[in-house]
């Protein structure tokens, strides 16, 4: 009998070598197919990291070039795309895709999963983000790059005063990244809430797994924003809708709303995750359960809804009303309460630990940072003060606060991970003297580079200056900086230099550091033996003999009895198992989708508008091949999964996993309909006596509006009716197929009804604000008609098939699911656009 | 097999402190600039009925977070019941303390209507 109550059976020889064959990863030229999350993760990491390497570079280039007054190390306008291309580097193409790559990586690991639930999805992800990235970060290298700061505020980047394609570059670049950290964020919400081993309720769920949670959740509902700011400025750069022309009724401040209430929550999607590894490594250092685990919960659930009410504090001199300001002030000072509840926790358990705390590598660098995120959490309170940012928007001060912010709240903790979670994927730790030359080189190094920041703000020294006058009392400064930046590359040379000699991927050197959580259990490409049984927070401290006898096998899942790549799904909140996921193997449509979705963003960059539309459509078309494999059926019916239990192999409906990830590309749908609202109503509020301008064309006749609703239910209802005639299994039927095309076509139709409407009204959306988001609202309706039809036809085509029928038949569910959400978003639509202005007339 | 806790329930139970901030947040800002931008332009409201908005919406806040936070068997009707009791507990504590934080957070926001005059940029 183990520690879990289960009881230990001896299993059938070949076990093993089954789930080895199973589960090998792809060799030679084949590597890229992949999807094993320790592969793909570690590729993901890898790239993450090459790209903060070449961010850095491009800081030190300017470094010194502000070493000294008048220096004409670098040109103005190069200079200008190195402050933008590192800014958006740094952001878009490291630290998100790190933490997700984390989370690729580790998750699975400390959850006992065999792998994440959608292994290709995540292969998708980081194969947008590696080619796209790759291509966007090359702009630099031939004068193309962006050059209008990492938030590219309009009016700079109209195409008035920024033609050429540099800003294009920004705008569809940063596309495939955003579909990258959405992929990312699907797999982690599904993963966390649906993956976990049986036992682990979410009040025994690792603190990473919570970080993770709640970073993919701010994802989903703050990417959205700025996915419609790219639009919307893309789209008036690329056919002149005026969205920020203020002449026409638009305003450039909608851009800074829509790209702070994603810019924010940015801040705290890269640290929560941080914050959570954090609370990882802490107890393991003093050998003791985390002080607080239910405060620090309640902390980043906290933070993460009040980072989504800070936005405006980047936006205190830009003549919003006081009392407004007051609001998001207050705000951000009451973000400080859930980060100083984290840290007082973290203080504490080192306080009172069951050993003393041993300086370890990765113990200095979380110790470092404590106290360089301690100091940004200090300026940070001071900017969002009204009075004082004031005084230092927009200089030095600035850029020194939100450096010791995200330097020191996740730059220092993912080298902490580095060197602690390096014993678990390599098969040798890495090396703790070169750690500590590593260590202290970054931590001296950023201090000197950044705190004399704050004084070269506090002097009026501004941000983003290619060159100041070398009399005026800021060359000292500036030099010290300078000498800074190059001891903190020097610091991560050494790590580079380090990881080059001592990690070998593969196998793992064991629980060198004694942790209690799951990724330190024996595993190999299948990840354990067996999924256990948990029964405490920290397992391995919990349960002595667990590493022992899931390597036996004696847990769940200790064989593969679908025959293929399978995990268990467990329900959300007590983790009772439910079903077994039976999951993709490698493959090369992920891949390929990945790399034409890549090119289609960056063709259009160029304008080469028909070669980019091949490549969206390639795009799509390997996507159906990839799902074409997916939705395996209820044939293998109930399955053992050992300690006794059996469990279907199939799953429809809300217990499925495919469901839940439906519901959160929903949610970012959503998110990105009510970005869409705010702006209506936001451009409103600024010019109401254009709204809608005297002479415009007026709204059609309400006759309209009804007949494209009518249109809208009529199609839902005959997507309804081709659910309830599905064929029965193995069938092949007509009825189905047929209601399912039409209905999707009657909504395609209902969209054209609407559009077709105000242009025969005279309505151009190149003339008004008001005209361009009365186009806008038929072009996002018809965006998510233009899927549900996609998906329609694919389903139809499943259906004459034998593919799809009335058991196998998630893929039919999910259309209806996306039908449904597409009307429901068309109706609202109709309401504002047809209902706002005769209401406010 | 265990009785368990709905999710979508639970989430909802867990989050109800954090929503109510969240929306009295965008009511209280959004409000606040729809009035001043055009308040002379609404149906029903004016651009004098700021005040009271703002009193009423930060009072109704209050009382709401003020009830979730001291009461454990409100917090844990909305969460709903397990058969395993400590994860329920769990979950009713977390939610009473997120609670309390947006207690914190909704006072805060609602401090600057007492001595910030409504529509002004005062600079």
């Amino acid at each position: 009998m183990s520690d879990s109550g289960i009881s230990a059976t001896p299993r059938p020889a070949g076990e093993r070598a089954e789930l080895l064959r199973i589960w090998a990863t792809p060799q030679g030229w084949r590597l890229p197919s992949a999807v094993n999350n320790t592969v793909i993760g570690l590729f993901y990491l890898g790239a993450a990291f090459a790209f903060f390497l070449l961010a850095g570079i491009v800081a030190l280039l300017m470094r010194t070039q502000l070493a000294q007054g008048d220096a004409t190390f670098l040109s103005q306008d190069l200079y200008n795309q190195m402050f933008t291309m590192h800014g958006t580097t740094m952001m878009f193409l490291f630290a998100v895709p790190a933490m997700e790559a984390l989370g690729v990586m580790l998750l699975p690991q400390m959850l006992a999963a065999r792998d994440l639930p959608f292994p290709r999805l995540s292969a998708f992800a980081i194969w947008a983000y590696v080619i796209g990235g790759a291509v966007f970060f090359s702009t630099i290298f031939y004068g193309l790059a962006p050059k209008g700061g990492w938030f590219m505020y309009p009016p700079l980047t109209l195409t008035a005063y920024q033609p050429g394609d540099n800003a294009d570059f920004w705008l569809l670049g940063i596309g495939f990244i955003e579909i990258s950290a959405i992929a990312g964020a699907v797999e982690i919400v599904v993963g966390v809430l649906r993956t976990r081993p049986p036992g682990m309720t979410l009040s025994r769920m690792p603190i990473f797994g919570w970080s993770m949670l709640i970073f993919a959740g701010m994802i989903i509902f703050a990417f959205p924003a700025v996915i419609l700011a790219t639009m919307l400025l893309e789209i008036e750069r690329a056919f002149g809708w005026p969205f920020f022309t203020a002449a026409r009724g638009g305003d450039p401040l909608l851009w800074q709303h829509l790209f702070w209430f994603f810019g924010h929550p940015e801040v705290y999607i890269i640290f929560l995750p941080a914050a959570g590894l954090v609370s990882m490594m802490v107890p393991t250092f003093v050998q003791t359960p985390l002080i607080g685990y239910r405060l620090i919960v309640v902390a980043l659930i906290g933070t993460g809804f009040f980072s989504f009410g800070l936005w405006v504090h980047h936006m205190f001199t830009t003549g919003i009303p006081s009392l407004s300001l007051a609001f998001f002030s207050a705000a951000s000072i009451a973000v400080a309460v859930p980060s100083g509840i984290q840290v007082f926790s973290w203080i504490a358990t080192l306080a009172a630990g069951r050993e003393r705390l041993r300086l370890t590598t990765p113990a200095l660098f979380v110790l470092g940072f404590l106290f360089i995120f301690t100091v940004g959490g200090l300026t940070g309170i001071m900017v969002a003060l009204v009075p004082i940012d004031l005084q230092v928007h927009d200089t030095y001060f600035v850029v020194a606060h939100f450096h010791y912010v995200l330097v020191g709240g996740m730059v220092f903790p993912l080298f902490a991970t580095f060197y602690y979670w390096a014993p678990a994927f390599s098969r040798r730790a890495l090396s703790e003297r070169l750690g500590r030359w590593s260590f202290w080189l970054m931590f001296v190094g950023f201090n000197v580079a950044f705190f004399p920041m704050h004084l070269t703000g506090l002097a009026g020294m501004p941000r983003r200056v290619w060159t100041y006058p070398g009399d005026i009392g800021w060359d000292g400064l500036n030099l010290l900086s300078t000498i800074g930046a190059y001891i903190l590359a020097a610091g991560v040379l050494v790590f580079v230099v380090d990881l080059v000699r001592n990690f070998r991927p593969g196998g793992g050197a064991g629980n060198v550091w004694n942790a209690g959580t799951l990724e330190w259990l024996p595993n190999d490409v299948y990840s354990t033996r067996s999924i256990p049984l948990v029964t405490g927070r920290y397992p391995l401290w919990d349960q002595p003999n667990l590493a022992r006898d899931v390597e036996a096998g004696a847990h769940y899942l200790p064989d593969a009895p679908t025959g293929g790549r399978e995990t268990l799904v467990t329900s959300t909140v007590e983790a009772e198992p439910q079903y077994v996921l039976q999951m993709p193997g490698a493959g090369w449509s992920q891949v390929l989708a990945a790399t034409f979705t890549a090119a289609f963003f960056l063709l259009l960059t160029i304008k080469l508008v028909w070669i980019a539309a091949v490549c969206g459509v390639l795009a799509v078309l390997f996507c159906l091949v990839w799902a074409w494999g997916l939705d395996p059926g209820p044939a293998r019916g109930k399955v053992a999964v050992g300690a006794g239990l059996t469990l279907p192999s199939y799953m429809t409906g809300p217990q499925s996993h495919s469901w839940w990830a439906m519901v959160v590309l929903m949610l970012v749908a959503a998110s990105l309909y009510i970005a869409y609202v705010f702006s209506y109503l936001y451009l409103w509020t600024v010019s109401p006596e254009v709204w809608a301008p005297a002479g415009a064309a007026p709204l059609p006749p309400l006759s309209r509006p009804l007949v494209a609703a009518a249109a809208f239910l009529a199609g839902l209802g005959l997507i309804v009716v081709a659910g309830r005639s599905l064929p029965p299994p193995g069938q092949r039927g007509w009825v189905a197929p047929i209601a399912l095309v039409v209905g999707a076509c009657l909504l395609a139709t209902a969209v054209a009804t609407e559009i077709l409407g105000h242009i025969e009204m005279g309505l151009e959306p190149q003339a008004t604000a008001y005209a361009a988001m009365v186009f806008l609202a038929g072009a996002l309706a018809g965006q998510v008609v233009a899927a549900v039809l996609v998906m329609a036809l694919f389903v139809a085509a499943r259906i004459l098939c034998a593919r799809t029928d009335r058991e196998r038949r998630n893929s039919f569910d999910h259309t209806l699911q996306l039908a449904r959400y597409a009307v429901g978003q068309s109706l609202f639509g109709l309401l504002l656009v047809h209902g706002f202005p005769r209401l406010v007339a | 097999m265990v009785r368990g806790i709905g999710f979508v329930r639970a989430l909802l139970g867990l989050l109800a402190g954090p929503s109510i901030w969240a929306g009295h947040f965008g009511l209280v800002y959004g409000g606040h600039a729809a009035l001043c931008g055009a308040g002379d332009r609404l149906p029903l409201v004016a651009r004098a009925d700021l005040p009271w908005l703002l009193l009423v919406a930060t009072g109704s806040a209050v009382i709401a977070l003020l009830a979730l936070a001291v009461s454990g068997r409100l917090t844990g009707w909305l969460i709903g019941t397990s058969d395993l009791p400590d994860e329920a507990d769990f979950l009713v504590r977390v939610a009473r303390l997120l609670s309390a934080l947006s207690l914190f957070g909704v006072l805060a926001s609602g401090a600057g209507m007492i001595v910030l005059p409504g529509c002004q940029l005062l600079r």
